[in-house]
């Protein structure tokens, strides 16, 4: 698919903020999470995410963290661009462009899973639990059958 | 039947109504889609009935180990050492089941079940190897005294991670939701028809934590008189 980006506005080459690196897009039901390194630097105050649709740009938004969730219609593919913003909002370099399709997968099993997760730890605990009080009630009247026969104090 | 087995029977008997019921409420009345921001997994969110109560009895059975170590520590009686090491227990499995409906969860809504850049589940996870540790350490000290004054103070210093992972999403860096306090970027998912089912959930983990508290102390307590038997019989040997 050829893809037409288109620099995030106000982005300048050569304005003396970093690239962004790292940027990582993990795709879900109707959602899709980025995530990036951390900029450590004097003028870095934030980052602005450019997000694209079949070319064009359809959201802006700016964050503070290195992390952004973005919610978007499932099978529909994004392209994210991340720059770092200084206080004046002048923006660093785009970072490389990273693409992503959300979309909603076996969400029946993983509750499913949840579910049988939970009852089957805690009766595995109870289980455990019953057996050692049998082991334990055993013991302890062989324990008690001796001092009653006299071979314990 | 003495007082106690009774009251433990009653309760086993509530917990089981009341888990079937917050099975049945959970999958068939609570809404199949949230559709909040943090929950967008139309089924999956569902397990937000059992893995956020789950949690929060776990953090409640530290504050028990806590509450107990301390008594120990003052009053140098072992029951107390007793009801530590039982409440431990019964929040380690908590913060296990917590971990694994996080992760299947976070594996339907993100796509992973775990991210290292996450504060919050890291957090968790460290909780849980904290007492996890608490419970290897006691098997390594063989001298009843010294293994409940050193688990006491451990407990004590270790209880500083409960905060840390209950607070850690609105401190650092976190995806996991945020959903109690009228702040909370995710408090929309906390309908009024939500609320009831949320709160039987508590009630009926809390119950389970109790029960199994209670029976776990039970077996300690076998555990320290078989114990006592058998010094006595090597005595006199």
């Amino acid at each position: 698919m050829a893809l037409v980006l288109l620099l995030p506005a106000g982005a300048a080459q050569g304005n003396g903020l970093p690239r962004i690196e790292g940027v990582q897009a993990l795709a879900a039901n109707q959602r899709i999470d980025l995530t990036w390194d951390a900029v450590v630097h004097p003028r870095v105050v934030g980052y602005q995410v450019t997000v694209y649709a079949d070319g064009v740009s359809v959201q802006e938004a700016n964050t503070s963290q290195p992390g952004f969730v973005f919610h978007g219609t499932n099978e529909r593919t994004y392209v994210f661009l991340v720059a770092a913003r200084a206080e004046d909002g002048t923006l660093g370099p785009p970072s490389n462009p990273v693409a992503a399709t959300p979309r909603l997968d076996r969400d029946l099993q993983y509750l499913a899973a949840g579910l049988i997760a939970t009852w089957l730890g805690l009766f595995a605990y109870a289980a455990l639990l019953a057996r050692k009080e049998a082991r334990l009630e055993a013991k302890l009247e062989q324990l008690l059958h001796q001092r009653m026969e006299g071979k314990l104090p | 039947m003495t007082p106690g087995r009774a009251i433990d029977r009653f309760l086993l008997g509530a917990i089981f109504l009341g888990s079937v019921l917050l099975t049945w409420l959970a999958l068939v009345e609570a809404p199949s889609f949230a559709g909040r921001a943090g929950f967008t997994a139309p089924l999956t969110w569902k397990l937000f009935f059992f893995h956020v109560p789950i949690a929060l009895v776990s953090f409640i059975a530290f504050a028990v180990a806590l509450a107990a170590s301390i008594q120990f520590l003052r009053l140098r009686r072992f029951e107390w050492d007793r009801s530590a090491q039982a409440a431990v227990e019964v929040g380690v499995l908590y913060t296990a089941l917590t971990l694994v409906t996080g992760m299947i969860w976070g594996r339907a809504e993100w796509g992973t079940p775990w991210r290292w850049n996450d504060a919050k589940l890291v957090l968790v996870l460290v909780l849980f190897l904290i007492y996890v540790a608490y419970l290897l350490l006691r098997r390594e000290i063989p001298d009843p005294e010294r293994r409940a004054r050193i688990s006491a103070l451990y407990a004590v210093a270790g209880f500083a991670s409960v905060p840390l992972a209950w607070f850690a999403q609105r401190i650092w860096l976190s995806f996991h939701p945020t959903v109690f306090g009228s702040e909370a970027p995710d408090a929309g998912i906390v309908t009024p028809g939500v609320m009831p089912i949320f709160a039987l959930s508590v009630l009926v983990f809390l119950a389970l934590f109790l029960y199994l508290y209670r029976w776990r102390e039970r077996l300690l307590q076998v555990e320290t008189r078989i114990e006592d038997l058998s010094v006595a019989q090597e005595v006199v040997l």
